[in-house]
């Protein structure tokens, strides 16, 4: 548990330093005139990542607080969906990454992103069915079901910022 | 009464400069890759830079297309290619100061039943359509070199944009060049052939001729 809040905190600090820089770049961008083609593009898609980062502060945040008690044959499932939405997210930024300097890989890394996405979308479902016929509180199953929403909408706005960003990428090439 | 007749030729450098300096810089400050005040600083340093190192430029050529051999029809010729390129410009037209001078001297060759050089004015019209044509060509290659260039480097997106920048000043500075280089004939020719100066011989020195002075005093006036 110790080390669960340790990994909060230091989410924590990184979302707080990518709120300052994003800030920065913005302001810069703007001052020194930077990329005047590419900036909307560049500034819409940090701020949705940005969003992506606090989704995921709130999610653990939550974790921290309620401290849910998962059943023990659904450890494995949620394992898979935090695995599937994590893996969304590290592919966005790979994909954010390479919409600066490789172009042409940005479509690659959306596919994954997709994929990902699709997969914690099915988890998601397969997890809820599960619970929703569980012989358990309903107001445990509600819980649950919040939880599991909660990791699985990182994947979605992983997407999102993907979608956007396969914009982006299409303008440049234009 | 010299220095009124020459007047006119400052009217049509006056709206050389706020008709071509577009050209140059316009798409640059359109994108706002760079501004109109950096912008409007580097043609003026480097169109007099093309119109001091030139030399006579394309003088000759509006020479052989008819020669204005009167102070009183540079004057006009010069008002009337300046004015036309001055309305064009307030009717937010980009407009040719060469086609406007060309068109004054026929016009003074007209009034005045001087011949016209029709070999000369033929060379002149094909210049006009070949020089759009091999522009777009050399347009198209050069933008395909640079793509393919673009899209098999790494290039970070602000490096990108810092070498963009570069070029277009770079460009710009190259285009006020040529500008200044190709019209100081289009402000100066019509005067050459109504020369108003005599040469000067400062004592065991060079000579200075009539034609000198004329382009000396429209440079550094």
């Amino acid at each position: 548990m110790d080390e669960f809040e340790q990994r909060l905190k230091d989410l924590r600090a990184i979302e707080s330093r990518a709120d300052h820089l994003r800030r920065e770049v913005e302001s810069k961008l703007y001052a020194y005139t930077l990329i005047p083609e590419a900036r909307g593009d560049v500034l819409g898609t940090l701020e949705s990542s940005d969003k992506v980062l606090n989704r995921l502060d709130e999610t653990l945040l939550q974790f921290s607080i309620e401290i849910p008690e998962i059943p023990k044959d659904l450890h494995i499932l949620f394992k898979d969906l935090s695995s599937a939405s994590v893996k969304a997210v590290e592919f966005m930024i790979q994909a954010n990454r390479a919409y600066f300097r490789e172009l042409y890989a940005v479509r690659d890394h959306i596919n994954k992103v997709i994929y990902y996405e699709k997969e914690s979308d099915k988890i998601a479902e397969k997890i809820k069915r599960m619970i929703f016929r569980k012989d358990i509180p309903h107001s445990y199953k509600l819980q649950l079901g919040y939880f599991i929403h909660h990791i699985e909408i990182i994947a979605d706005q992983a997407e999102d910022v993907c979608d956007r960003l396969a914009i982006a990428t299409i303008k440049r090439y234009v | 009464m010299i220095w009124f007749f020459l007047i006119s030729r400052l009217f049509l450098g006056w709206s050389l400069g706020a008709n071509d300096t577009a050209n140059v810089f316009g798409t640059a400050v359109g994108t706002r890759m760079i501004k109109f005040k950096f912008a409007a600083t580097v043609v003026s340093i480097f169109v007099i830079l093309g119109a001091v190192f030139s030399r006579a430029g394309t003088t000759r050529t509006l020479e052989q297309l008819g020669a204005v051999n009167a102070m009183g029809g540079s004057f006009t010729v010069a008002l009337c290619a300046g004015d036309t390129v001055a309305w064009m410009t307030r009717w937010e037209l980009p407009v040719s100061t060469s086609q406007a001078i060309v068109g004054g001297i026929i016009g003074w060759n007209f009034f005045t039943s001087s011949p016209t050089n029709y070999t000369s004015l033929i060379n002149i019209v094909l210049a006009w359509i070949t020089s759009p044509i091999l522009a777009a060509i050399v347009a198209i290659v050069l933008f395909k070199i640079f793509k393919l260039f673009i899209d098999n480097s790494r290039i970070h997106l602000l490096e990108l944009d810092m070498w963009t920048c570069s070029g277009l000043i770079l460009v710009g500075a190259f285009g006020a060049y040529s500008l200044g280089a190709n019209n100081i004939a289009n402000v100066m020719g019509v005067f050459v052939s109504a020369v108003p100066f005599n040469d000067i011989h400062p004592p065991g020195l060079f000579t200075v001729s009539g034609k000198q002075q004329l382009f000396l005093s429209v440079r550094w006036r």
